[in-house]
């Protein structure tokens, strides 16, 4: 953990809201975009976002500065995605964007130029986020863990709360099931 | 084809997580299967493509958000309270002082009731009180028209019953309130007043019992079918969930899909579980759900499965498939998941549209209909396969069950094979049954 954040997390115990504010600054884009990828709809990747925040500001007593921020946060999201999910009985959205109005797609300047590259890559986005989404919710969250934050089996196992062989064994089948989904669009 | 064990050998070495001898196994492999090297490939571009995808983001204002919510809701850190130093005295010692006062007090009140209460040999825990001069015995029964019933008298456990009273009988559970039960009627003729008060007063009862409808489930063995009694249970509702452990769902799956077939029974079959029946070490779970048949038939499938299970097996041990059977009755929330199945499709009972006389879709004009068959008769592509010349006509199967990928992925939305099947949907015979059959692998 950086130097900074062990700052402002001392800045929040000591009361002080705005580096708190600071620390949400500096995490949202990367917590949202990986709680979106788990629960498939911007309106309630943004929900879980904001309540994981407000749950971390609350225990932030809690935090020993043993593991990553993000990861801590992480767990802390991850959590509330599934309370969210038990209490919504929510349904994968297979849109091929964000849905509502929360969350924005980064602007894409070759598009103009390369118009059919721009088809082409949303052809495949749009094929790897209905595959993903047809995933179990353990398999998507590992799958989401290791490829997209570039996390490490041991972070992944204290984020999820499992052993590291249950990472390893669901990355396995969760690549396998991804592959298969794949090759059958193919 | 590559064993399982090399295969998560490559995944882990697409998560770049391998020991040193892991690593050298997984170069080993790579060098000398040129499949091996196809799998890496195409995994490594599932990864790649993953990492990809486009990041999204929140408007900048989310984190004002956050803190303004912080301050709207008042809220405040949960803080962990300091420690205090070790106490002097250990704890055991408290809980030690806390137990023997607790024993002090328990045999103090002991002795001090005992002494207390009037002197009679046998200290009965209930007193039958006896009204004194002309005070009205208190009527325990709600209706003053008739008599007080003579009540279950307390038995007296040191004393003997002078007059042993015979058994009142069990009492009923039944639904609402009731009166108390009657016991048999006691060896005198007028009711005693002296035991009205240990009748209990309905209206006062906390708690009121009511018929409860449990239903079980029912745990058959598909070796050795009881088709009596599935025959009975089938019978009693008119949707059940039939959960069938097996050993490999796509080999468990053919032996019931060679006993749908031979009984008439024709399956649509998703393209996702199409494919997936094909590549058994993708583990999967199939749902296979029917509207179509009658209790008898499905017994009769079910049989015929089991019995040509059972026959593999013993003809090379271990190659039976169907563990057993596990019969529930379809309640609300099977039906929500059917309904999910189909596709949202809100009609999950049976005979979902409305139909004419002749069995017509009175929404859909006839002439639509009509172009499409004929079309796809054209097209080779109709219900029926044409038949060749000098051989008898296929008939089309009589019944349709539907199938399905249950686990770990759920069939595409909008599949056509469910569209397909929803189309075809006639109306339920009477005594038809909904079955969602799921054939869930249990090898571990």
């Amino acid at each position: 953990m950086s130097a900074d954040d062990h700052r402002l997390i001392a800045d929040c115990l000591q009361g002080d809201t705005a580096a708190f504010g600071e620390l949400v600054r500096r995490y949202q884009d990367r917590l949202y975009n990986t709680v979106f990828r788990l629960v498939g709809s911007a309106e309630d990747a943004q929900d879980v976002v904001q309540e994981a925040f407000l749950s971390a500001y609350q225990s932030l007593d809690g935090f020993k500065g043993h593991s990553e921020f993000f990861t801590w946060l992480y767990r802390i999201a991850f959590n509330t995605a599934i309370s969210l999910k038990r209490k919504q009985r929510v349904t994968l959205s297979l849109s091929a964007g964000p849905q509502g109005e929360g969350g924005t797609e980064p602007a894409d300047e070759s598009d103009l130029s390369r118009p059919e590259q721009s088809l082409e890559r949303a052809e495949e986005e749009r094929r790897i986020q209905a595959a993903l989404a047809r995933l179990s919710p353990e398999h998507r969250a590992v799958l989401v863990l290791k490829d997209m934050e570039g996390q490490k089996y041991e972070a992944m196992a204290e984020i999820l709360e499992v052993p590291i062989g249950t990472i390893r064994s669901r990355l396995h089948r969760a690549r396998a099931e991804l592959r298969a989904l794949l090759q059958q669009d193919e | 084809m590559l064993s399982e064990r090399c295969y998560r050998l490559l995944t882990a070495y697409v998560d770049g997580e391998l020991s040193a001898r892991q690593r050298k196994l997984a170069l080993r492999l790579l060098h000398r299967s040129a499949e091996a090297r196809a799998l890496l490939r195409r995994l490594r571009q599932d990864a790649e493509a993953l990492r990809r995808l486009p990041r999204h983001g929140l408007p900048a204002e989310f984190s004002a958000q956050v803190v303004q919510s912080i301050r709207d809701r008042k809220l405040e850190r949960r803080r962990r309270l300091a420690r205090t130093a070790p106490p002097a005295v250990p704890a055991w010692v408290g809980m030690a002082v806390a137990a023997s006062v607790l024993a002090v007090v328990g045999f103090g009140s002991f002795v001090y009731f005992s002494r207390a209460l009037p002197d009679h040999p046998t200290n009965p825990v209930a007193v039958n009180h006896v009204p004194q001069g002309p005070e009205k015995p208190v009527e325990a029964n709600p209706a003053p028209d008739k008599p007080a019933e003579p009540a279950v008298p307390v038995k007296n456990a040191a004393a003997p019953d002078p007059k042993p009273q015979p058994h009142p009988g069990p009492i009923e559970v039944a639904d609402g309130p009731k009166e108390p039960p009657k016991p048999a009627p006691a060896t005198n003729a007028e009711p005693n007043p002296e035991n009205a008060l240990t009748l209990p007063i309905p209206e006062k009862e906390m708690f009121q019992p009511r018929t409860a409808d449990v239903s079980l489930p029912l745990i058959l063995s598909f070796a050795d079918l009881d088709t009596a009694k599935l025959q009975e249970e089938l019978h009693k509702a008119s949707g059940f969930r039939l959960e069938v452990p097996c050993r490999e769902s796509s080999r468990a799956f053919d032996r019931l899909q060679a006993a749908l077939k031979a009984n008439g029974v024709g399956l649509v079959i998703d393209q996702t579980a199409q494919f997936r029946l094909k590549y058994p070490k993708l583990r999967t779970n199939y749902v296979v759900y029917t509207e179509d048949l009658l209790p008898d038939e499905l017994v009769k499938v079910l049989q015929q499965a089991g019995g040509e299970d059972h026959k593999a097996d013993v003809k090379h041990h271990g190659d039976g498939q169907l563990a057993g059977l596990v019969v529930t009755r379809m309640n609300k929330d099977d039906r929500k998941e059917l309904s999910t199945l189909l596709g949202g499709d809100s009609h999950t009972g049976q005979n979902p549209r409305p139909t004419g006389p002749l069995g017509l879709d009175p929404k859909k004009p006839v002439s639509e209909g009509t172009a499409d068959q004929v079309a796809k008769s054209l097209a080779g592509h109709g219900s029926a396969p044409r038949p060749s010349p000098g051989q008898p006509a296929v008939k089309p199967p009589e019944y349709m069950a539907l199938v399905l990928p249950y686990n770990p992925v759920r069939p595409r939305p909008g599949s056509a094979e469910v569209k397909h099947f929803l189309d075809g949907r006639k109306p339920a015979r009477p005594g038809a049954i909904q079955v969602l059959l799921v054939l869930r692998e249990t090898k571990g």
